[in-house]
């Protein structure tokens, strides 16, 4: 009898488990909506509703979350909309997650640091680069543009003849310290990644400097300066129901990079009181701005680029965009 | 016999049962295969894993890492033993840095040896800071009880080889025989998690971080499930020496 209770006893704790695991917060219907945001530069491309949600028909609360964190917001539908990288966007679309992309927000911010002044591409053959994002909007990118130009390249730690050594790290944290005592030559940061390389070179007495802009590059292969690295993932339901709402966050959000130059020195301050540990100790100058390419453009203006930067990645890996390439409801229209 | 059908076969495939079924029930309710994909998703994702020969590859090198992992770490911590059992000096100056080497949190050394070690070796390397310092207090802790037999060994003044062949060695073969099961499947998973925090190209690791990237779940846990055969393997593996090494002592 007494073994009867235990296993019993056992199962009831299995199943509270699981149905506390299933337990869903589900949001109340008001005119607040919530807007999920990976830390680093993606924050900066919501700076503006950051500062003020408040828009005519309604407001938007702004969380910044560790970009680990993102896609569990979308899957879980906490999010009414998010920005998210655009291959990320297109596994949970594919997944049958119910949103719809409808702007790109930013359009890459990779660059190659040298510690050896001006350098090409053709002259990273035989030396190593050292690269975060594998796996991601990064690796693809760089990887494109030296196929396309014809430059072989291999994952390896060491140099080797006649390739590009691409050694791959999961952070800028990692990259910077050897690009500062030397260690490295080359590196391919992301910024505000790559000015922070240069400042801590500078105190170590290593002149850095930011040789090659891998947007200008991507331009010369693909035709259009920039790619559509990250944009703004918008709950279907909320697109239908309340057009204006998203209309006018839209409009906010086109305006964001003139609230970023106007406000360039309050920025950091801002980022960090709203809880981006990534931003934290950056600091903001116009160029910086320029060069974190955060702007706006609707979906349905860039079609054509989303789907080929898609493409790029499919080729690569098909499980990199979700299997395939998601279908025209993907983009989504305001308004 | 009975007991011994009921208690290793009918027990463990119960159990596993019970997991099974409760996975697929807590699949069913929470409906987002992205989070927690059912077990048909997942034993198709294991299925195109093992169709794909990157895969071998990746499991042969993470093997082979674990296993050069532990040689290394018998021979240090051996050594290094030895050593402290045959002067008092060496034993003191390495017990604080064993001490702190074995408190720092896994993490803590993968984040630093990261940064310092290309990644083909590094897993290799964080994984000998976990495993070594265990091997070696284990056989610290053998070489005290044989503290008689040092200490006569002393006073009759035999050779230092000699004492190393006849006390030391017939000491540490049996213990490493005895831990390998468990600092090898420690090994093998300290690996793996370095792995991913290295981006080890072709290996366990890489293929868990690239699922993991792609919000691929079925995926990650068709490479968890690898891992455990892996695991399974090296054991029996071990379970074999150790009864060959048994026999061997027996016919001795």
């Amino acid at each position: 009898m007494r073994k009867i209770i235990c296993v019993f006893v056992m199962i009831c704790m299995l199943t509270s488990l699981v149905l506390v695991a299933c337990s869903d917060n589900s949001s109340s219907e008001d005119a607040t909506i919530s807007m999920y945001v990976p830390d680093g530069a993606p924050a900066l491309s919501v700076a503006t509703l950051l500062a003020d949600g408040v828009v005519d028909s309604g407001s938007v609360d702004v969380t910044i979350v560790n970009s680990s964190e993102i896609s569990a917001k979308v899957i879980s539908e906490t999010a009414d909309m998010a920005i998210l990288p655009t291959n990320m966007a297109s596994i949970l679309y594919n997944s049958g997650e119910p949103y719809q992309l409808v702007s790109v927000n930013t359009f890459g911010l990779m660059y190659i640091v040298s510690s050896c002044g001006e350098v090409t591409l053709d002259e990273l053959v035989g030396e190593v680069l050292y690269c975060i994002g594998l796996g991601s909007v990064p690796q693809y990118v760089l990887e494109k543009v030296l196929s396309s130009n014809d430059i072989e390249y291999e994952h390896s730690a060491t140099a080797i003849e006649g390739k590009v050594a691409l050694y791959y790290f999961s952070s800028g944290a990692d990259v910077i310290p050897q690009l500062a005592l030397g260690t490295a030559k080359y590196a391919m940061l992301g910024e505000p990644a790559a000015t922070k390389s240069i400042t801590v070179g500078a105190n170590m007495g290593n002149t850095l400097e930011i040789a090659i802009d891998l947007q200008q590059e991507w331009s010369a292969v693909s035709g259009s300066y920039g790619y559509a690295q990250a944009g703004l993932f918008v709950k279907t339901e909320l697109l239908e129901n309340n057009a204006d709402l998203v209309a006018e966050i839209c409009a906010r959000l086109e305006g964001n990079y003139q609230f970023l130059v106007d406000n360039v020195d309050s920025i950091e301050q801002l980022l960090t009181d709203n809880n981006s540990t990534d931003l934290a100790g950056t600091t903001f100058t116009v160029e910086l701005l320029e060069r974190c390419n955060v702007g706006f453009e609707y979906a349905t203006d860039v079609t054509g680029d989303i789907y080929s930067f898609l493409q790029v990645m499919y080729d690569v890996s098909a499980d990199s965009v979700g299997g395939q390439l998601p279908d025209d409801d993907f983009i989504g229209k305001v308004g | 016999m009975k007991n011994k059908v009921i208690n290793n076969i009918l027990y463990p495939v119960v159990s596993i049962a019970v997991a099974l079924a409760l996975w697929s029930v807590v699949a069913w309710l929470y409906d987002e295969p992205l989070i927690f994909p059912n077990i048909s998703s997942v034993m198709s994702q294991l299925w195109a894993l093992l169709g794909n020969s990157s895969t071998y590859s990746s499991i042969a090198s993470t093997t082979l890492r674990t296993i050069v992992c532990y040689i290394l770490s018998c021979i240090i911590a051996c050594v290094l033993a030895m050593c402290a059992s045959l002067c008092n000096a060496v034993h003191r100056l390495l017990a604080p840095i064993v001490t702190i080497i074995s408190a720092v949190p896994i993490v803590a050394i993968t984040l630093i040896v990261v940064i310092l070690v290309p990644s083909q070796y590094s897993p290799i390397l964080i994984s000998l800071l976990v495993v070594m310092p265990i091997l070696y207090n284990a056989i610290l802790v053998a070489m005290g009880n044989m503290q008689l037999q040092l200490d006569m060994a002393k006073v009759y003044n035999v050779p230092t080889g000699s004492v190393i062949r006849y006390i030391h060695l017939p000491t540490m073969l049996p213990l490493l025989v005895e831990h390998s099961k468990t600092t090898l499947v420690l090994a093998l998973k300290v690996v793996v998690s370095a792995e991913v925090l290295a981006y080890t190209v072709s290996s366990i690791g890489s293929g868990m971080y690239s699922a993991r990237i792609n919000i691929a779940t079925a995926q990650l846990l068709a490479w968890t499930i690898l891992c455990l055969v892996l695991c399974f393997v090296i054991q029996g593996i071990v379970t074999l020496c150790q009864y060959l090494y048994r026999r061997y002592r027996q016919c001795q």
